[in-house]
């Protein structure tokens, strides 16, 4: 019988020798050295520092200064339609509102996608929605994680910032509602609350700032507000969209 | 995240979109640091790959090629920011040497368990003086296999080198950590 060199233990600890394995399960002495490897090879499992789910954030504040324009860079065809597809989406929609802001003054707020939510055409009009809350989710990503990131002596600009967001919030979020979007409405409804506390919190009080911070992480609002973005530019390009409600809430 | 957000996440940063760009490192940078660290021992120089590493990728980008796995693809971006690093501070002398390390002739075991013993601080000093005794090539060879499931084949693919010689590589590594540590477990 021909016993197992070193090499071939080791190439058998990490699954890499299958001839070995037979010998072993009927050699009680390579058994035993096998399993010697293996005890040794523990021993080398140390723990090692841990980072938490903000490092992404923090190693990619540190990366965009060094990070070139791309170069030689010229959208593919297919972008190149998909932004031509974009582009005559919103001249289309923003032609339908100034049209309607000539004709009536309006008695209530009403975002842009309300006006293209009531043409004729609905693919139009949910394209358009989508593009806009994409947007606006785009916006209150930069907000927010200007919000987790900043020192906690003044917050006042980004006060201003999420002021400014929570009028458009609410008007699309009822445009989602409307438009039967409802996982888009509820991460819609979540940021609103997170962008109240924000505006809201006194100023000079640290603690209060953390319990925000807190809340939204615990939230992983930040997560599924990026995830939702995504996934619209991904319908608004895609073709055949399908409304949100065919995809799994984000909850 | 599903596979088709995945690629049109990817599809938008080489078009040059700076968010999606950040998405991808934003989901990638804990595993890019815990295989930085693995291979240079250290928070600092780990942290300098990590960030290399992702300026690297968004470099080469536009090379990249849409079918392949962003992952696999920045993990060997990553072994090369390491390998850069670990060579530079070689010269600097601030790592292994390369005199041949003594084996033992037997290799019993009879102490405590090894979960014990790694809390040792004598096995955790020894482990990075013997991890220090190992050359560029075989510490980078041995992470892979050992720490990160790689196979000796993958291996020599990400180092630019045969299979036989990467296999050789973690043989040695091997040897050279029994020889360093089966002391101690022989004390204990």
């Amino acid at each position: 019988m021909t016993h197992c060199s070193d090499d071939e233990l080791v190439l058998h600890h990490y699954g890499e020798s299958p001839d070995a394995g037979a010998h072993i399960a009927a050699c009680p002495g390579c058994a035993e050295r096998a399993r010697d490897l293996a005890s040794l090879l523990a021993t080398v499992d140390e723990p090692m520092p841990m980072r938490d789910e903000r490092y992404g954030t923090e190693v990619w504040y540190r990366v965009r200064p060094h990070l070139e324009p791309p170069r030689g860079f010229w959208p593919s065809a297919t972008f190149r339609w998909a932004l031509a597809a974009a582009a005559t989406v919103a001249l289309v929609a923003s032609s339908f509102v100034a049209g309607r802001l000539s004709m009536q003054p309006s008695t209530r707020s009403v975002s842009p996608t309300r006006a293209a939510v009531d043409t004729a055409d609905p693919q139009l009009a949910r394209r358009v929605l989508l593009m806009s809350v994409a947007d606006h989710l785009e916006r209150s990503d930069r907000v927010l994680t200007d919000i987790m990131n900043a020192p906690a002596a003044d917050l006042s600009v980004q006060q201003q910032w999420a002021g400014d967001l929570i009028a458009a919030n609410r008007l699309y979020r009822q445009d989602a509602l409307d438009a039967n979007e409802g996982s888009v409405a509820t991460v819609l409804d979540e940021l609103e609350r997170a962008l109240l506390d924000v505006v809201h919190r006194p100023e000079d009080a640290p603690a209060d700032l953390d319990q925000i911070r807190r809340r939204i992480d615990s939230a992983a609002l930040l997560f599924k507000v990026r995830v939702l973005s995504n996934e619209l530019r991904h319908r608004e390009l895609g073709p055949g969209a399908s409304p949100a409600s065919d995809t799994a809430p984000i909850s | 995240m599903e596979a088709g957000e995945a690629a049109v996440i990817l599809a938008r940063a080489r078009q040059g979109d700076e968010d999606a760009f950040r998405v991808l490192v934003e989901l990638h940078a804990r595993a890019a640091f815990r295989l930085a660290f693995r291979l240079m021992r250290d928070e600092r120089d780990a942290e300098d790959v990590v960030q290399e590493s992702f300026i690297r990728a968004h470099r080469r980008l536009p090379a990249f090629e849409a079918r392949s796995n962003f992952g696999t693809w920045l993990h060997r971006i990553i072994v090369n920011c390491a390998l850069d690093a670990l060579r530079s501070r070689d010269g600097r002398g601030q790592n292994r040497r390369e005199e041949p390390v003594e084996l033992p002739e037997t290799l019993t075991f009879d102490g405590p368990s090894p979960e014990r013993l790694a809390h040792s601080d004598e096995i955790r000093r020894r482990l990075e003086e013997s991890m220090q005794m190992l050359t560029t090539q075989e510490r980078v060879a041995f992470t892979l296999r050992h720490h990160e499931g790689r196979s000796i084949e993958d291996i020599g693919e990400t180092l630019g080198i045969q299979h036989s010689a990467a296999k050789h590589a973690v043989f040695r590594a091997v040897r050279k950590l029994r020889a360093a540590l089966e002391p101690l477990r022989r004390e204990a």
